[in-house]
């Protein structure tokens, strides 16, 4: 047997496992109604003010369901959620088809967001779990979650070519009802899915305790912060971009058939950015640097052109390279996210992105109200800018400590009283009893395999640094070269280790006492 | 001295915590190390928390590469293979 086989199986078993969830990217994307839903919503008494509130309405039910729906998938199923998110997109399609006015489409528009809010993060979550499980780590990961990209736009494209193309022959209605087809087979095809088993490897944790360990994840400070950062900025970008593209078409009285043709466009840009995402070097500041001044000059092209050429290729060229640079940084926050609120986390992240989306969307319609769409065109540039300075500073961090990112702190937020604490701010709240007990012996089989649980149960980073450290014995500098980390995230990263395995072993003491 | 509850003036617990790896591998600035044995002395429960850690650095001790292993095969043997160049050098 040669030393690539096991690679190479191992890559064939992926694929054939993955297989299933391609299928779903795709068929669940082939939504038949997007290209002429405008049309349609015109047609049954919609205005601009009515779309605004339409969009303002499922914007708001998506940021109330993503971590709670994360959180479902974590504990119970991911394949289950996806399911269940398939059968919120059939009845926003049925609903909507047969929607005979503004009220009703609102509601079809609700389903919609229950849809976005229990897909998103959970393919993601999928992706990155069956990968630890078929290879033993996580580095396709960046290439997978591309390849899916690409699959989902080319449903999207396959979608609007048909959607518009039935549009001619049938009623606009009928598109809505057309796609459910799709919807059902994806649906199934995710029913042939073998789900990964790693986040339900603690299944002991309480629901609170989860739920505080998501959103302390998301909103903790350290190293992940900026990463969650950069994901909310990158995903305004492209969601500002579908949303707000076709206002710069309308205000240049574009002809009907440039508005398939940038469509198209966009939603080839979401596939094109997923591959080159998952082959991009952000560590080359070079290309860094390109990609930032192309994000930047992009937006300034939208803010000071009046042709519709250089204006298509401007919102085109604006998502392709978000997306691309999403990719990346989406593998950081999975790196740096155990198993057990992978998906309760990245929904976190999608929560955010849609509260930030809110605003931002108000703020640009209000723009363009007063001073047309150019001019709320430089809203999206100073987004930009802050995505490229941001981008800059996330990837020296990753040539840095390129596996550095911090999960948690070694001690839960709420062990020590908060910093306005009038007379001991940032002490325990309880005192941490010792665990030496007169008679009681300590180091002994059940708790050395409960410190072996622990360590094996840590993200890879913690992991490798505390095995390196602790069980072989290494020293820190040597540690520091082999996993390519500075000394002080070295430390840093191992403190954390010892203390969720300090951490466990204190609770497992405590059971065993009582 | 009161070993139930750190001074005012005293480093606060949860940047203590942070710091353990640190000061045990001797790691820290000379007026930080003060610091923290300064609190270690004023604070029973930091003072469980070092001892803690001391302890699970022993038990890990007992463990072996395979016993914790969470790679795969040819991730563990370029690890594996790294580290002995390292150690020839």
């Amino acid at each position: 047997m040669t030393a690539d086989t096991p690679v190479t199986s191992a890559h064939v078993g992926l694929k054939r496992r993955m297989r299933p969830i391609y299928v779903a990217a795709f068929v669940q994307n082939v939504a038949l109604w997007v290209p002429i839903e405008k049309l349609f919503m015109t047609g049954i008494g919609f205005d601009n003010g009515s779309v605004a509130f339409m969009a303002a309405a499922y914007a708001a039910v998506v940021p109330l369901l993503e971590v709670p729906s994360g959180i479902v998938a974590d504990r119970w199923s991911r394949r289950g959620v996806l399911i269940l998110a398939q059968a919120a997109l059939v009845i926003a399609a049925v609903i909507g088809g047969l929607s005979p006015s503004v009220g009703v489409y609102i509601v079809s528009a609700l389903f919609l967001g229950v849809f976005f809010a229990l897909q998103s993060g959970t393919y993601e979550s999928i992706v990155y779990d069956t990968l630890l499980e078929e290879t033993g780590d996580s580095s396709g990961f960046e290439p997978t979650i591309g390849r899916i990209r690409f699959i989902e736009s080319a449903g999207l494209v396959v979608g609007a070519l048909a959607g518009g193309a039935l549009a001619e022959v049938v009623p606009l209605r009928a598109t809505y009802f057309l796609t459910v087809p799709f919807i059902i087979i994806g649906a199934i095809s995710l029913l042939r899915f073998r789900e990964p088993r790693l986040h339900r490897a603690e299944e002991g944790v309480s629901v609170r305790q989860q739920i505080a360990a998501t959103y302390r994840t998301v909103l903790s400070r350290g190293a992940l912060r900026p990463i969650v950062a950069l994901l909310v900025l990158t995903a305004l970008l492209m969601q500002a971009m579908l949303e707000f593209g076709p206002l710069w078409l309308v205000a240049l009285a574009a002809p009907a058939w440039l508005y398939g043709l940038q469509w198209a466009g966009l939603m080839a840009a979401l596939g094109v950015g997923g591959l080159l995402g998952g082959r991009l070097g952000l560590t080359r500041p070079i290309t860094a640097a390109v990609i930032g001044a192309t994000i930047v000059a992009a937006c300034v092209v939208l803010t000071i052109t009046h042709f519709l050429g250089p204006i298509v290729i401007a919102q085109v060229l604006l998502v392709l390279l978000v997306v691309a640079v999403s990719i990346p940084i989406t593998g950081r926050l999975h790196d740096a996210v155990p198993s057990t609120i992978r998906a309760g986390v990245a929904s976190g992240v999608g929560t955010l992105t849609w509260l930030t989306f809110l605003p931002f969307a108000l703020l640009f319609g209000a723009v363009s109200d007063r001073s047309g769409v150019d001019d709320a065109g430089w809203t999206l540039g100073v987004v930009a800018v802050l995505t490229v300075l941001l981008l800059g500073w996330t990837v020296r961090g990753f040539i840095r400590s390129p596996a550095g990112v911090p999960l948690e702190p070694a001690f839960p937020a709420d062990r020590f009283r908060p910093d306005d604490d009038p007379e001991w701010p940032g002490h325990w709240v309880d005192l941490p009893g010792g665990w030496e007990q007169p008679g009681v012996q300590i180091d002994t089989d059940a708790t050395i395999a409960e410190v072996r649980d622990a360590i094996t149960g840590l993200a890879s980073p913690q992991h490798e640094v505390i095995v390196a450290r602790d069980v072989e014995r290494r020293s820190p500098s040597e540690v520091s070269e082999v996993l390519d980390l500075g000394p002080t995230d070295e430390r840093d990263l191992l403190n954390q280790a010892r203390g969720q395995v300090r951490n466990r072993i204190d609770r497992f003491l405590k059971e065993h006492r009582e | 001295m009161n070993r139930d509850l750190p001074a005012d003036s005293d480093m606060a617990c949860k940047d203590f915590v942070e710091l353990i790896t640190s000061y045990l591998d001797d790691a820290l600035p000379h007026d930080v190390r003060a610091d923290v044995e300064k609190h270690l002395g004023r604070c029973d429960g930091c003072h469980n928390v070092l001892a803690q850690w001391r302890t699970i650095i022993t038990l890990t001790g007992r463990l072996t590469e395979a016993d914790v292993d969470n790679t795969d095969e040819i991730t563990r043997d370029r690890l594996i293979e790294t580290l002995r160049g390292l150690r020839r050098r």
